[in-house]
């Protein structure tokens, strides 16, 4: 019998709220599963449920990097309020990324757009996902900060609108080496911030606040903790890992 | 937040093997069922006889099992093979596709409800397509033509994209079964009148709402079983 030629990640992060009058009590859960393949191609599944703030929202994704971490294809799956708010696939070419995608207050959308002069990261939302963009930095640098051209499924901080193609930018810097405790374990990290002082990610609640996360520093990036302050004071904890 | 979730683990064996160990297949599923009304599963699913098999489903249906949306992405032998998104009305089915072999494809066909589904070759989905039978009239044979497949292929290793097939199912009547993940009152259902040479196949699903796959017996020249190990249920 054949062996599956690739290895398998699997995790779970805990979301809780920094906000006083909810302190440190769970606001959502992530479970996400990688297969990394013998080819270099990973991709990541991710479960995802935010309690916190209303309207709650349930998200699925499937996103697919080759080996050079380019988005090659993404399922994204939205329930929000408990009720279907639209399902897209984004399949990524040369110079182009197309949408398809159905939503109830979307109707039925195809969209192909072209992409002169490339771009960094295509960001899911899933926390996970977040991590794993990281590794766009080339950390042999050291500390250092830069702006990324990101595309997106959703302009919304939280990622609560039906998919639809969406672009833009934010910075990323390496802040350096941290080895960090969480209830999943111990951790040799990296430490990175994103950060939005150009408004280049304005959703309906303006610039996407400061977001510290720290990963491990290694080529899985896996999420390890992490917090965006602002109006979301929101803290996200690795809570359980296997690979 | 959801009003139930159910999560299970089915293993596939070859004829004879039945120890945990000696499985050759496995799906890891979980179904939510939401206040609109809409269930979702997803699944993932590894096929471990060569040419290996990796697929990822996630679908949804309405309270009535008709199908709402789907997304299935396949890796065969270590290889992206393709990935589709499906979308359903009550009168048209819809699917975008890219695939190695076929390249950019996009497929709809007119459908009406009372479908047999579609089928997504993760096993529970399968268990979904016994909805689609009558059981107000008992047991016996209920014909469905041109029924919507991710795939014709018998591991579902094609693809992504709509196929047909017009197998059809029989009712055997209600049967209780122990399996690893415990003894559930059961309907017993077979795929007949199958094309594209699929072996004879029997399938057992719970006998309430849910429809969840329970156990499955193969045919053919490689036969085998699928059991569910595992089971959880949750209700807001």
């Amino acid at each position: 019998m054949a062996q599956q030629q690739h290895r398998t990640i699997t995790g779970r992060i805990r979301y809780t709220s920094k906000k006083p009058e909810i302190l440190d009590q769970e606001r959502g859960r992530e479970t996400f599963v990688y297969t990394r393949h013998s080819d270099g191609k990973l991709t990541l599944r991710a479960h995802c449920e935010i309690d916190e703030p209303n309207p709650t929202v349930m998200r699925d994704i499937v996103h697919s990097l080759d080996a050079n971490d380019r988005a090659t294809d993404c399922f994204v799956r939205l329930t929000v309020g408990d009720e279907f708010m639209g399902a897209g696939l984004f399949v990524m070419g040369d110079g182009f990324i197309e949408c398809e995608s159905y939503g109830p207050s979307i109707g039925r959308v195809s969209q192909r757009t072209n992409i002169e002069g490339g771009y960094d990261i295509f960001g899911t939302h899933p926390i996970q996902a977040d991590a794993y963009s990281t590794r766009v930095m080339d950390v042999s640098k050291g500390p250092h900060k830069r702006k990324l051209r990101c595309f997106l499924p959703s302009g919304d901080h939280r990622g609560a609108t039906p998919p639809l193609l969406a672009e833009g930018h934010i910075s990323l810097e390496y802040l350096g080496e941290e080895t960090v405790t969480v209830t999943a374990g111990e951790f040799k990290c990296r430490k990175f911030r994103f950060s939005d002082e150009d408004a280049g990610f304005v959703s309906k609640d303006g610039a996407h606040p400061t977001y510290d996360v720290w990963v491990t520093a290694d080529e899985d990036a896996i999420f390890v903790q992490g917090g965006v302050g602002g109006y979301m004071q929101t803290w996200y904890e690795l809570v359980e890992l296997q690979r | 937040m959801a009003e139930t979730i159910l999560t299970g683990k089915i293993l596939s064996f070859c004829q004879g093997a039945t120890a945990i160990a000696d499985h050759v297949g496995e799906e890891d599923w979980e179904i939510v069922l939401h206040s609109d009304g809409l269930r979702t599963l997803r699944a993932r699913c590894w096929l471990r006889q060569s040419p290996p098999v990796l697929r990822d489903i996630v679908q949804s249906v309405d309270d009535e099992f008709h199908p709402h949306d789907a997304y299935a992405r396949i890796v065969v032998d270590g290889r992206y093979r393709g990935s589709a998104w499906y979308r359903f009305s009550d009168t048209l089915a819809e699917c975008e596709a890219d695939t190695v072999g076929e390249g950019r494809v996009r497929q709809s066909f007119p459908i009406r409800r009372g479908i047999r589904g579609f089928g997504t070759h993760s096993l529970q989905s399968d268990g979904w397509l016994a909805a689609g039978y009558d059981l107000s009239k008992g047991v016996g044979v209920q014909r469905f033509y041109n029924n919507l497949m991710t795939s014709t292929n018998h591991r579902g290793a094609t693809g992504p994209m709509f196929m047909t097939t017009n197998s059809s199912l029989e009712y055997h009547g209600r049967e209780s079964l122990d399996v690893p993940a415990g003894r559930f009152d059961c309907h017993h259902f077979s795929f007949v009148g199958t094309s594209h040479g699929y072996p004879p196949y029997h399938m057992w699903v719970t006998a309430d709402r849910h429809y969840v796959f329970v156990r499955a017996t193969l045919g053919g020249d490689d036969p085998q079983q699928f059991d569910l190990v595992e089971f959880n249920q949750t209700d807001a």
